[in-house]
């Protein structure tokens, strides 16, 4: 291993400066608009008008797992789901024009590839929401579909 | 949060909860829709979750089935500059434009490259081979992108599975429970008509 020595150290600090981000306005304004081209980093519930959707999809969940027998709890939770899912959508809506194009523009190709880790990220965290979301509907949609109850008992847990 | 300044405030399509077809333009949107019927038949999604889960697997098998024919057909696309490369490396004069014929199928360039081939003691092997060195960056893509499908398609199948294995398993204890409360008070538990057993939780 080599010794860091103090004029080693400095000239590291001196090469490090030199390659640390734009230097000229332009090349800062274009920085700054990094990972914003099409919004795909941004949350859905971040994303004006998607709260809505985001509020009916989880009603939609909520309902058809548990029905009758839902609570807040539930839907906080298929509300993660819900998020989750219509990121994957936006996803899958944005590549949809560059799949169709695979076979004749690499380009596309290169491009689905980039999109591919925000789906990723996406099918993760609804796969994660998902679970959350089974462990606490699926007792009471038990409870109200077989044994009449509209909240699952103690015992039942 | 402010979106960039010179860019379009996204604003939220009319959006279903499930993602726009796969199908392409120049696809058969009925093998599609055929592909999705067959698959909830078998299925018989009882819930959203499980019709979310259904339709990621239709669409990760038509991206697989894509994905492939994209590989062939970039192999195939470079097959003519893979044909000259071997023409050239055989020291046959005017390779390229008897590639190019061959390529347009012209039969008498055919006959020529075959009998150039065999007199080689060669096949159409080494062509392809030529043809996927050619592409092989394009190639490696590809690849990943049907195995990224492939590890979504078994993901999605494995979710459904997990689902009615818990809703199994919330049944059991649930049905246990009453069976013990019923020991308790001396009586017999009275499930309900609709009732179902866990072996088949997905007619629930």
């Amino acid at each position: 291993m080599r010794t860091m020595t103090a004029a080693r150290l400095r000239a590291n600090r001196r090469n490090a400066f030199k390659s640390t981000g734009p230097k000229t306005p332009a090349g800062k304004a274009a920085a700054a608009r990094n990972a914003r081209q099409h919004g795909l980093s941004l949350p859905v519930l971040l994303v004006p008008g998607f709260a809505p959707e985001v509020e009916a999809l989880a009603r939609r969940i909520t309902q058809s797992v548990v029905g009758s027998a839902a609570d807040p709890r539930h839907h906080e939770l298929a509300c993660r789901v819900a998020e989750a899912q219509l990121d994957i959508v936006r996803v899958r809506t944005a590549r949809l024009p560059l799949a169709a194009a695979i076979a004749t523009d690499p380009a596309a190709l290169k491009q689905i590839l980039r999109l591919d880790r925000y789906e990723k990220r996406a099918l993760s965290r609804r796969k994660f929401a998902m679970r959350a979301f089974d462990d606490v509907a699926l007792p009471a949609a038990v409870a109200r579909r077989h044994f009449g109850r509209t909240k699952p008992s103690e015992k039942t847990q | 949060m402010q979106i960039a300044p010179d860019l379009p405030t996204p604003v939220a399509p009319p959006l279903d909860f499930l993602p726009p077809s796969p199908v392409a333009p120049d696809q058969d949107a009925s093998a599609y829709d055929a592909l999705v019927s067959r698959l909830t038949a078998e299925v018989r999604p009882s819930d959203v979750p499980e019709q979310i889960w259904l339709r990621e697997v239709a669409d990760h098998i038509w991206e697989i089935g894509r994905v492939r024919r994209a590989k062939v057909s970039t192999v195939e696309g470079a097959t003519e500059e893979g044909l000259r490369l071997v023409l050239d490396s055989l020291g046959v004069d005017g390779a390229a434009p008897l590639a190019a014929r061959w390529a347009a199928r012209d039969a008498d360039a055919v006959k020529a490259v075959d009998a150039t081939l065999a007199k080689a003691e060669l096949g159409m092997g080494p062509v392809r081979a030529q043809a996927l060195c050619l592409q092989l960056d394009r190639i490696e893509r590809l690849d990943r992108l049907e195995g990224d499908a492939i590890a979504r398609r078994d993901q999605a199948i494995r979710d459904i599975r997990r689902h009615r294995a818990q809703f199994a398993a919330a049944l059991r204890r649930a049905a246990l429970a009453v069976e013990a409360a019923a020991a308790r008070d001396g009586g017999q538990a009275t499930p309900r008509p609709e009732e179902k057993s866990e072996t088949q939780p997905c007619e629930r």
